[in-house]
């Protein structure tokens, strides 16, 4: 046992008596015991541990607290973004629909001409076309004939209706190979029309194309975008009339040679032919008595 | 032999000394159980506070960690729900996304469909048979324009005497008629020959006009299937983000939880070495205590034990020289030998056993006491 002296807060002077061996922070805490002043020691360090403990703790806490919120603040902007361009690719795609349907209605209407009836009256028109020649050629054919058989003064014969005959059929076997001509001409300009129409909206489809396939970053970038592809389609799409325009060319029709060069070439060696005839059975005829001009017309 | 009152007296001191020894022995035989009794009250009364604080420690931290693992379990299975309805609203919106963009599709589809179905009507074997007899019909038609009406007013042989011969007029007629006959036939062979090709031809037009018609659908669904990806990167996110804010969440939950548990855990164990280091120290110092009286306890024992070893030497030396010394009265001889242990009287002659040494002594108290009663 010992006396212990110490000086308080004020510096007034103070005493206790207590076992050897006590800390005086003790001591003057009231321990006068080792044992008393061993087990102020562990309630001591237990309330550090304790407070130690908890204060590791609220920091885990808090710095776990910290990590999330960062990471729900980054999933909160993911999200938005992902809406945000979602919302943009959306619009993007139903601009880019409507340039599209918008380039095929203007080609549409550029096109609009081209009907069945206008390709009816095309084919009506390469067949005039073609025909006009033909009867040209007729007109002049049949009064050469005309005059061929006058010359030979045959005109009035079974010969001449013949050749007459025979260059009806070639006019009329001329002008059923044109229709011909005339159909296929029709189904070359339908197939061209169609490839032309293709083309323009396969231009349409190549323009459409020039832009990014994911919407931008931003509206504006967006807007950009299909304007640039509203530009570049307009410029197919305005050429559309041209092309159509340029599809309604005059009917083409092959110079026609002469078709009846043979028939009236053939028709003078066959007269010339009829009258040799003629005379030999005249001379057949004289030298067996008969009369040699016979008793009937020349065109019997 | 010395005077028998002083005899008396040494007798009397030493049996008072021997008795007083024994009294202290005996008071310290008492202490010393006292001492034993009293550390094991000590002991018993220092375990009995250290277990109810021990008990009531554990009791405190068994309320704490169940409170603890509630408030954790609670906090966890309102996460957990609130990361379970994150993901079905993502996997909603990702099944409303899917389910617009297909209806959107089914749309183009239907264009598609009906293109397709326009197709095939219109290249049907009766469409294609029908388009190649129009062609036929229409082409010879247009070659039966070409057939002869036979020479005209103005002709140069229509106003002679041979065109107004009436049998060369019907001879022209028949040839023209033969002609105009022969014409249509061949018109009709080169229109049904030709008509052929009608049917492909209409084919591959009408599979332009599909191709041409179904444009803005197949290119929208191009589209639509071009930016299915990013409309449905959202609720991926959404699901994916939920998912694991969900398990950030938990493991957060969990590492709090175990915290709380640790802290429980922490505090039962120092009140626990509380506990057990006030008992220890109370039982140290009952121990401490008892030991300390059992050693005065012996030292009083051993101080009795002194007084009465020499109470007996008084006793003894007052037998000695009062005439017990040897055990032998006087008047009476010890024999030898193998009668070493009995005595003869000279007188008489009669032999007994030597008096034993308590009996000497009771014989001297017997004597003190007959000589303190003649005293007084």
């Amino acid at each position: 046992m010992q006396i212990y002296y110490w000086n308080d807060d004020n510096g007034n002077p103070q005493a206790a008596y207590g076992e050897a061996g006590i800390p005086l922070d003790y001591v003057r805490r009231g321990a006068n015991t080792v044992a008393g002043y061993q087990m102020m020691a562990q309630q001591d360090l237990s309330d550090k541990q304790i407070a130690a403990q908890q204060k590791v703790a609220d920091q885990q806490a808090a710095f776990n607290d910290k990590q999330f919120q960062y990471q729900q603040d980054l999933q909160t902007q993911q999200e938005n973004q992902s809406d945000e361009q979602a919302a943009r690719q959306s619009q993007y795609d139903a601009g880019r629909s409507e340039a599209l349907n918008k380039a095929q209605g203007d080609i549409s209407t550029a096109f609009a001409r081209f009907s069945p009836d206008y390709f009816s009256q095309y084919t009506k028109d390469y067949l005039a076309k073609a025909q006009d020649p033909i009867d040209y050629q007729a007109r002049e054919a049949q009064k050469q004939l005309a005059f061929q058989l006058a010359r030979q003064g045959i005109s009035s014969s079974q010969a001449g209706i013949n050749q007459q005959g025979v260059l009806d059929e070639t006019r009329g076997r001329a002008i059923a190979d044109a229709t011909t001509a005339a159909e296929n001409a029709t189904d070359t300009l339908k197939s061209n029309v169609a490839a032309a129409r293709q083309n323009l909206v396969n231009q349409v489809g190549a323009a459409q194309s020039i832009g990014s396939p994911i919407a931008g970053s931003t509206i504006d970038d967006v807007n950009s975008s299909l304007q640039t592809q509203r530009n570049a389609i307009s410029g197919v799409t305005s050429t559309a009339g041209d092309v159509a325009a340029s599809l309604q060319a005059v009917p083409q029709v092959n110079t026609l040679s002469n078709i009846f060069a043979n028939v009236l070439g053939s028709g003078g060696a066959l007269l010339g032919g009829i009258q040799s005839g003629n005379i030999n059975r005249a001379f057949s005829n004289a030298f067996a008595g008969t009369n040699p001009s016979g008793s009937s017309t020349r065109t019997s | 032999m010395c005077d028998p009152i002083s005899a008396g007296i040494a007798t009397a001191v030493g049996a008072g000394l021997s008795l007083y020894g024994s009294m202290q022995q005996a008071s310290a035989a008492k202490k010393q159980q006292q001492a034993i009794a009293d550390q094991n009250r000590a002991d018993q009364a220092a375990q009995q506070a250290g277990f109810v604080a021990r008990n009531q420690a554990a009791q405190q931290a068994t309320q704490a960690q169940l409170a603890a693992s509630e408030e954790t379990m609670a906090a966890r299975d309102q996460a957990a729900t609130q990361m379970r309805q994150a993901q079905m609203s993502a996997m909603q919106r990702y099944q409303d996304v899917l389910n617009t963009e297909n209806q959107q599709a089914e749309l183009l589809r239907q264009r598609g469909d009906t293109a397709a179905q326009q197709l095939v009507e219109a290249t049907t074997g009766d469409q294609l048979q029908q388009a190649q007899a129009q062609r036929e019909q229409e082409q010879a038609q247009l070659a039966g324009g070409g057939a002869p009406a036979g020479p005209e007013a103005t002709d140069p042989n229509g106003t002679n005497a041979v065109s107004n011969d009436t049998a060369n007029q019907g001879a022209l007629a028949r040839r023209t008629a033969e002609a105009a006959t022969n014409i249509r036939n061949y018109g009709a062979k080169i229109a049904r020959a030709d008509a052929y090709g009608a049917p492909t031809n209409n084919v591959g037009l009408a599979i332009a006009d599909t191709g041409y018609g179904i444009m803005p659908a197949e290119a929208a669904d191009k589209l639509l299937r071009g930016g299915s990806g990013t409309r449905l990167l959202p609720t991926q996110i959404a699901y994916g983000g939920a998912t694991n804010l969900g398990q950030a969440q938990d493991t957060l939950l969990q590492s709090k939880g175990e915290r709380a548990l640790e802290g429980a855990n922490l505090t039962l164990g120092n009140a626990e070495d509380l506990a057990n280091l006030r008992q220890s120290n109370a039982q140290t110092l009952a121990k401490n205590t008892s030991l300390q009286q059992q050693a005065d306890a012996q030292y009083q024992a051993a101080q009795g034990a002194q007084l009465g070893s020499l109470g007996k030497v008084a006793l003894y030396g007052a037998g000695y020289f009062g005439g017990f010394g040897s055990g032998v009265p006087s008047g009476w001889v010890a024999g030898s030998g193998a009668g070493s242990n009995y005595m003869t009287n000279l007188a008489t002659g009669e032999t007994q056993l030597i008096p034993t040494a308590f009996d000497r002594f009771g014989q001297t108290l017997s004597g003190i006491g007959n000589k303190v009663s003649n005293i007084f």
